[in-house]
């Protein structure tokens, strides 16, 4: 059966004529480039792969790198001073770079664009067919941080099968909706139910030839399969002693970054390719001193967790975790100087991000800023380069990994040729 | 006599004189004048000629032969006679580049002597053209034979020896009798070698065009470890444990412009991974022993260090009947056909036993990774498990094996990871798994042998 039944015709027709012949050949070639059934994938990595999974614990707003991993010891003589004017060379001062933040994980500022989940779900597919390959966790909030909101686009699937965007599970109450199946539904009339709608959106597909009709048909699967696999995920109830010991009892209340990281560990044992977790109020334009604390106190003893984990359990090797916010923070205060009340601006030129395991190079520092942590001034590692290297250690040339669209063969790492930085490699 | 055998006589003079010069004057691998070498590089401009005037020639034979076109058919006769002259002159240019650029060995005679006798052959079609109706077709083929087989090997001496066939798909590769390409496999040397796996790939990719056994620029050789130590013309080349005093290094460092810089006459650079790679094995004593990891500081290779299993695609059909019957997924490691497959069950981890394993044997070769934790499999399960001789990792967490079951593992040579976590396993199970030459990580949580 052919994947586009519809005649040139019925198309124009239906859409009322109103399509100009050179938007219908796009949409034409968008439809032909994805194919007309399953997961569509570019196959198995283009090399064997030292990492099988990857966890991104990313903290939303971005962290001051020099008040976390860039300390400067010399930085505290010069308190209540002014920045000096060669080091910020001609560089124009901005407010604010909202936008920003999808920069590291899409690899682009533009909305429209897959996230790194959503590429390595389109790269690598599933491991277990029961739970997504892309999984995001939201952590609770903060409260007094300065909590910028997060929208779904971060970890959508941009031109790529909506299949590939990640599945955001819930900081509060259930991690997923709707999972019990209501009084009087057996699991069967459940089955029936899915079966039956998948069937009218088969017509659909047949009739209108959209590849998202596939997707959506495979969704409701995926959803179905979530029914069971998902309580057996987050059902921590056998967890042993020595979890609690390593977590801590934050990890006992569902939402929390600890729990998300105990989570993540679960996911990663059970095939998930891919898990980001979500900390937001980093974006500390006012009060540093004050919010700070609290979100180291929220996130370290999770990060430290997690790491630890893997490890004692055989699984850090090939699971690849990555700690990092969106862009950097400035040196200076932005508002009003205290000892005990300072904020601090975005900062594009440097920040700091960790990896480990996943045949990431470890008890390595790589890269060195200036005393202000303000210029890069060795080894400066562009995002696309991160994206790169991490793609390689998932066994994937970032250059191969494409999907064409709006005539453009495209990738995660853009057109601006990237490099895998070798020095961070195992 | 004729014009047409005074012509004939006066041919003969230098394919003869070319012969004498192949038979008492052969190449011998030194570097001579370089008025010699200056004509003599016109030869591989000049091969053109011959090639596409004799290709011509039956083009035109066979064309003519319809009477309205009788004109084409006189013409080939002329351009035959243009054919033998660019035959003549062009392996004169070529022993004059052989004899004077450094080039010696069996390929290059090969050549030689192939165009040498391209000329005669040459000489004789046109003879025979006007004389012999029955003989100048066969003659006119042989010829243009012989020049395909001699521009073949010209193409090998120029561009390296799998010119041709390198980029060949693998079903036209078999039909030609030629080997399978294996990966990236280092040119010489032990690839569990420092030397085999990162600098003989590197000389491979970037040097033996012109520094072989083959071709020999300023008499350096770079295809074989002894060769590259004793170095060319001016003397060695690397200066153990001192980069900055070795030749190589330098010409590889110098900027593209530079006259001395290497490789020469346009060919891609080394990358600066590359020169620093060879610094590294420089200053760490250019061992060709010293093993792949032991230089601190080189960014290690990308994916498997060793063929690791056989090719897995003339078994697909039996790999998805038995994905399909046990519920199990076999995936390709990578899209390198011998990096082997990996046995994965998180789908269904409940359904793969031991039975499932007994019914893997048939791919068994292939498995290098398998996936068990959680699973059905117990100590009965390990025995065919055993026989799994390619797997390098196994995850047997939270299954019902024991100590006494492990014991079953011994013949896995190639075995480095084991992941017991959550098993019954004791330190006495962790004893016996010594015989296992390659183990290298063994994880033991939530096991009575962790205390």
């Amino acid at each position: 059966m052919s994947p586009r039944r519809h005649s040139r015709r019925q198309f124009i027709g239906r859409m009322g004529g109103v399509l100009s012949w050179a938007s219908l050949a796009a949409l034409m070639g968008a439809a032909g480039a994805a194919g007309p059934a399953g997961a569509q994938s570019p196959g198995p990595p283009n090399f064997a792969p030292r990492a099988k999974r990857a966890i991104s614990l990313f903290m939303s707003g971005a962290p001051p790198q020099m008040d976390l991993l860039d300390y400067k010891p010399r930085l505290a003589a010069y308190y209540d001073s002014e920045l000096p004017d060669s080091v910020r060379g001609s560089q124009t001062l901005t407010g604010m770079t909202a936008g920003q933040s999808r920069f590291p994980i899409t690899g682009n500022m533009v909305p429209g664009k897959p996230s790194l989940g959503a590429w390595l779900s389109y790269g690598l597919g599933n491991m277990n067919e029961n739970l997504p390959a892309f999984v995001v966790l939201n952590s609770r909030l903060i409260p007094g941080a300065d909590n910028q909101p997060i929208a779904p686009r971060l970890w959508g699937s941009g031109f790529l099968s909506s299949e590939h965007a990640g599945v955001a599970f819930r900081s509060q109450g259930d991690p997923v909706l709707y999972l019990n199946d209501p009084d009087g539904m057996s699991r069967e009339t459940r089955r029936a139910l899915v079966s039956g709608i998948n069937a009218v959106n088969q017509l659909t597909y047949e009739e209108v030839g959209d590849p998202e009709t596939h997707a959506r048909i495979r969704q409701y699967e995926m959803a179905f399969r979530m029914q069971t696999s998902v309580p057996e995920l987050t059902d921590t109830a056998n967890e042993p002693k020595s979890t609690w010991e390593l977590y801590g009892d934050d990890a006992r209340v569902p939402g929390t970054f600890a729990y998300n990281c105990l989570l993540a560990r679960r996911m990663a044992e059970r095939g998930v390719r891919f898990t980001q977790i979500y900390q937001r109020g980093w974006d500390v334009h006012k009060n540093v001193v004050g919010n700070l604390p609290k979100l180291c106190a929220a996130t370290d003893r999770g990060c430290y967790a997690l790491v630890t984990d893997l490890q004692r359990r055989g699984l850090l090797a090939d699971t690849l975790v990555i700690w990092g916010g969106e862009f950097g923070r400035t040196v200076y205060s932005q508002g009003g100087l205290t000892r005990d009340n300072y904020g601090r601006d975005h900062h594009p030129r440097c920040f700091t991000m960790w990896m480990a395991g996943g045949g990431a190079n470890p008890g390595i520092a790589h890269g060195q800023t200036d005393d202000f942590s303000y210029n890069i001034v060795e080894d400066p590692v562009h995002v696309r380069d991160i994206n790169a290297t991490v793609l390689h250690l998932l066994g994937i040339d970032h250059e191969k990994l494409t999907y064409r669209f709006q005539g453009l063969d495209q990738k995660l790492t853009g057109v601006v040729p990237a490099k895998v930085v070798t020095e961070l490699l195992a | 006599m004729g014009t047409r055998a005074r012509l004939a006589l006066i041919a003969l003079v230098p394919i003869l004189g070319l012969f004498c010069l192949l038979v008492f004057a052969p190449p011998d691998g030194l570097e001579r004048a370089s008025l010699a070498q200056f004509f003599g590089h016109f030869h591989p401009l000049a091969v053109h000629l011959p090639i596409a005037l004799l290709l011509l020639v039956p083009l035109m034979e066979i064309a003519g032969a319809n009477p309205r076109r009788a004109h084409i058919r006189a013409a080939a006769a002329f351009v035959l006679g243009l054919g033998v002259i660019a035959a003549i002159v062009t392996p004169l240019l070529g022993w004059l580049l052989a004899w004077s650029g450094g080039y010696e060995g069996a390929l290059v005679t090969r050549h030689m002597w192939g165009g040498a006798t391209l000329a005669a052959a040459c000489w004789i079609t046109w003879i025979l053209r006007g004389h012999s109706r029955a003989l100048y077709p066969v003659a006119l083929l042989a010829t243009v034979g012989l020049m395909a087989w001699t521009g073949y090997r010209g193409g090998q001496l120029a561009h390296g020896e799998e010119h041709l066939t390198q980029h060949m798909p693998q079903t036209l590769r078999s039909l030609f009798g030629l080997p399978a390409i294996a990966g990236d496999g280092a040119a010489d040397g032990d690839p569990a070698t420092f030397y085999g796996a990162r600098i003989a790939p590197i000389l491979k990719d970037h040097c033996l065009l012109c520094h072989s056994s083959e071709k020999h620029r300023g008499g350096l050789r770079l295809g074989t470890y002894a060769a590259i130590m004793h170095g060319g013309k001016d003397g060695p080349v690397i200066v153990p444990g001192n980069p900055q005093a070795s030749e190589l290094h330098r010409r590889i460092s110098l900027p593209a412009g530079d006259k001395d810089a290497m490789p020469a006459e346009g060919k891609p650079h080394l990358s600066a991974a590359d020169i620093k790679l060879m610094d590294l094995w420089i200053a760490a004593g250019a061992s060709a022993t010293l093993p792949r990891d032991a230089i601190a500081g080189a960014a290690r290779v990308a994916g498997p260090e060793l063929p690791s299993a056989p090719d897995y695609r003339p078994q697909l059909q039996q790999i998805a009947a038995l994905e399909a019957s046990l519920g199990v997924q076999l995936v390709p490691r990578s899209q390198i056909p011998t990096d082997g497959l990996i046995l994965r069950t998180a789908s269904f981890p409940a359904h793969a036993s031991d039975a499932t394993i007994a019914r893997l044997a048939p791919v068994r070769s292939l498995i290098v990774d398998a996936e068990l934790a959680r699973t059905a499999v117990t100590d009965a399960g390990l025995a065919p498990l055993a026989t799994f001789t390619n797997l390098r990792k196994l995850d047997l967490s939270y299954t019902a094996i024991t100590s006494s079951g492990l014991r079953a593992l011994a013949p896995l040579r190639q075995l480095e990871t084991l992941n017991l976590t959550g098993t019954a396993t004791s330190a006495a199970g962790v004893a016996s798994l010594k015989s296992n030459p390659a183990l290298k990580h063994i994880y033991l949580f939530q096991t009575p042998a962790e205390e």
